[in-house]
């Protein structure tokens, strides 16, 4: 399969068509843009072969440049004055330098005059594929330009069919009269959009009509929920809705009448709601969806949530849950948990302590195919508490634990959970401890009882995140190093202060320390991070 | 006996030489120049105008693409980029005349790596730069009036803020 040998070359052109036949590459002369020409400039002697750059080539040039750099061509000659306009994406940024307010005022005046002239003169065929406007240090005088820039961005985004809109104010610490910002209604109307993102802390509300049959995307931070239905609405307005964040916001003035919060949706893959409130009302959450795979709920105040997610492969719940009811298909799809829960804040009396415990472990009933897990101290508190015996966790390889106080809970009552817990994790290969406290292992308990034969043999991985060279993280250490036949990996992380000038290394005697435990695995690697 | 292996050998031929046809098909590349450069077939993929010509039609035998566009020093400059992988050192040796001309030749025949990192390259260059810098970049005569181009920077006051006059 070498070249032709010479010989043959000679009966391959004689195979070729005649030369009519030779196909011929037929295209189209690229539009050059009318850019005069300096004839007189000597560089290479070859200025000859140059033709203008076409019109399409210099816009992908001027993508690259930042819109006001892009925007500094229109004085170059006349051919290049409109050309920055038709840039496809635009991102329009705000912000102020100094504390010359007046000259903020002017300041915002041309830009949003640029703004404008950016989005009413651009030729009707340059369509855009996405318009970012962020107006930061935003104060109540920039009102009039900027909701001119909202009315004429609802204009476009059905003149030049707009596919991702992203909107944000940002009124930095100034208590400003946002509220005198409207967003138009409009922008839940567009056939092309297929991503929005609202940062506005105000002037807008989910309109009665949602008709977005095309986006894919939406993020709202904050989001003022007033009106119990308009989640839902929003959520049957976009057919094809995949991955919705949002973050909710009670304003002071709401009387509070809200107290559900209901979604269900047959198209939601990703869902992340978040509370961004101090003192959250007492809500009900319920949510129904068969195509939802990663879930993310960040809640402040107790709640009362109901998840129906069949299909369900990822959940992260912090919160403070009062009851958790998790409907799941069988066998269980979901495989990673994250629960930093705090199911027994503010109970009553014992009954509703041991009522609450109970609800909290029922909760692993749907989650026994998980393969990874992260528990924090709160939820073990429940799982301390309550009589209930969880399934076993078969497929669990991973496991971490992250530290959270909480109150009425003394450490070393951990001990308990621990031991009921491994007694479940027949497969873990990884553990992974955030923090190890002093009190988790009591000198009365050897650690073979919390951590048995049985167990560590099977252990690939130990982790300690903020290892402090203290002697029980040592001992700890030790125990897995003697006795992890499959050990592979010991992984010791040293914590590095925020804000320290040097970086907090590991000293000679701490590595040597650890470097002389004897280890029953051959392939063992001691990592010191 | 003796014309059957006649027979035999005229079919291995013919066999041979549809694999050989098959395995080196090679296309050839005629410059602005008129140098002929010969090209495996695989390096044209990436000019996706030719390749969108090439497979609307459908030929076995080797085919010549003239490109009225393209120089032969240009080509071969490109032949070393596509060869070194689309190094960023390899464009920063590059004039700015021969940036501009792959740049211009890499989007009619369509290459859009090529296209994408000569683009990038050029925005590098002319970032930050004065307006009589890129002007003179380009090739570009101002036609406006210095009344114009007052009234242009007024315009456009925003864009302008915060930028040096040249």
């Amino acid at each position: 399969m070498a070249e032709p040998s010479p010989a043959k070359i000679p009966r391959l052109e004689m195979a070729e068509p005649s030369p009519a036949k030779i196909p011929r590459l037929e295209m189209a002369e690229p539009s050059p843009a009318k850019i005069p020409r300096l004839t007189l400039d000597g560089e290479d002697g070859n200025i000859d072969r140059l033709s203008p750059l076409p019109e399409c080539v210099l816009l992908h040039i001027l993508s690259f440049l930042d819109l006001k750099e892009a925007a500094a061509t229109t004085v170059l000659a006349k051919s290049w004055k409109d050309l920055f306009l038709q840039l496809p994406d635009i991102d329009l940024t705000f912000f102020v330098k100094d504390d010359n307010y007046c000259n903020h005022i002017r300041r915002f005046h041309l830009f949003a005059m640029f703004s404008n002239r950016m989005l009413l003169e651009r030729n009707n065929d340059a369509l855009i594929s996405s318009l970012k406007i962020d107006a930061k240090h935003f104060i109540g005088h920039f009102r009039r330009d900027f909701n001119s820039m909202l009315s004429n961005t609802a204009e476009a985004l059905s003149t030049y069919k707009v596919k991702k809109l992203h909107l944000n104010l940002d009124a930095g610490n100034s208590r400003t009269e946002s509220s005198c910002i409207y967003i138009p209604a409009e922008i839940f109307s567009s056939e092309t959009l297929t991503s929005l993102s609202l940062t506005f802390a105000a002037g807008w509300a989910i309109p009665k009509s949602v008709c977005l049959p095309n986006v894919m995307h939406v993020h709202f931070n904050p989001f003022r929920f007033e009106d119990e239905n308009s989640i839902q609405r929003l959520l049957d307005g976009c057919p094809k809705l995949e991955n919705f964040e949002f973050t909710i916001k009670v304003s002071e003035y709401d009387d509070g009448e809200v107290r559900t919060l209901r979604m269900s949706s047959s198209s939601l893959k990703l869902l992340m709601v978040a509370w961004d409130v101090t003192d959250a009302p007492e809500m009900n959450i319920d949510l129904k969806s068969d195509s939802l795979q990663r879930l993310t709920l960040s809640l402040k105040g107790g709640h009362t949530l109901k998840v129906e997610t069949p299909n369900l492969e990822f959940l992260s719940l912090s919160a403070e849950v009062l009851e958790l009811n998790m409907i799941q298909g069988f066998p269980a799809s979901i495989h990673e948990a994250v629960i930093d829960a705090e199911y027994l804040s503010q109970w009553t009396d014992m009954r509703d302590l041991y009522s609450r415990c109970q609800k909290a472990t029922k909760f692993f009933d749907s989650m026994h195919n998980l393969r990874l897990l992260t528990l924090s101290e709160t939820i073990m508190k429940a799982l301390y508490v309550a009589s209930k015996e969880i399934p076993p966790f078969e497929n669990l390889y991973k496991l971490r634990f992250i530290p959270l106080y909480c109150h009425d809970f003394p450490r070393n009552w951990m001990i308990q959970v621990f031991i009921k817990l491994f007694a479940i994790c027949p497969n873990l290969e990884i553990l992974i401890f955030d923090q190890v406290f002093k009190n988790y292992f009591c000198e009365d308990v050897p650690l073979g009882t919390i951590f048995p034969p049985s167990f560590v043999q099977h252990i690939k991985q130990i982790e300690i995140c903020s290892f402090k060279g203290r002697a029980f993280e040592y001992k700890l250490v030790e125990h897995f190093m003697n006795n992890g036949t499959s050990l592979e990996i010991v992984c010791l992380k040293k914590v590095q202060k925020e804000n320290a000038k040097k970086p907090t290394y590991w000293k000679r005697k701490q590595r040597k320390k650890v470097l002389s435990f004897k280890t029953c695995s051959a392939e063992c690697e001691v990592l010191f991070i | 006996m003796g014309e059957r292996g006649e027979e035999w050998e005229a079919v291995m031929l013919r066999k041979a030489e549809e694999e050989e046809s098959k395995a080196v098909k090679k296309v050839k590349l005629v410059t602005s120049d008129g140098v002929t450069m010969e090209v495996e077939i695989s390096t044209v993929k990436e000019m996706e105008t030719i390749q969108a010509f090439m497979n609307a039609t459908d030929t076995d035998n080797s085919i010549i693409f003239p490109l009225p566009k393209v120089s032969s020093h240009i080509l071969s400059r490109i032949m070393e980029l596509m060869s070194g992988e689309y190094d960023q050192e390899l464009v920063k040796r590059l004039s700015h005349e021969e940036l501009k001309e792959i740049c211009m030749v890499a989007n009619y025949l369509n290459m859009k790596t090529l296209l994408h990192l000569t683009a990038s390259a050029i925005a590098n260059l002319i970032q930050n730069k004065s307006v009589e810098f890129v002007r003179h970049f380009f090739n570009i005569i101002n036609d406006f009036t210095p009344e114009e181009e007052v009234q242009l920077r007024k315009t456009h006051e925003w864009a302008f803020e915060g930028v040096d006059e040249d």
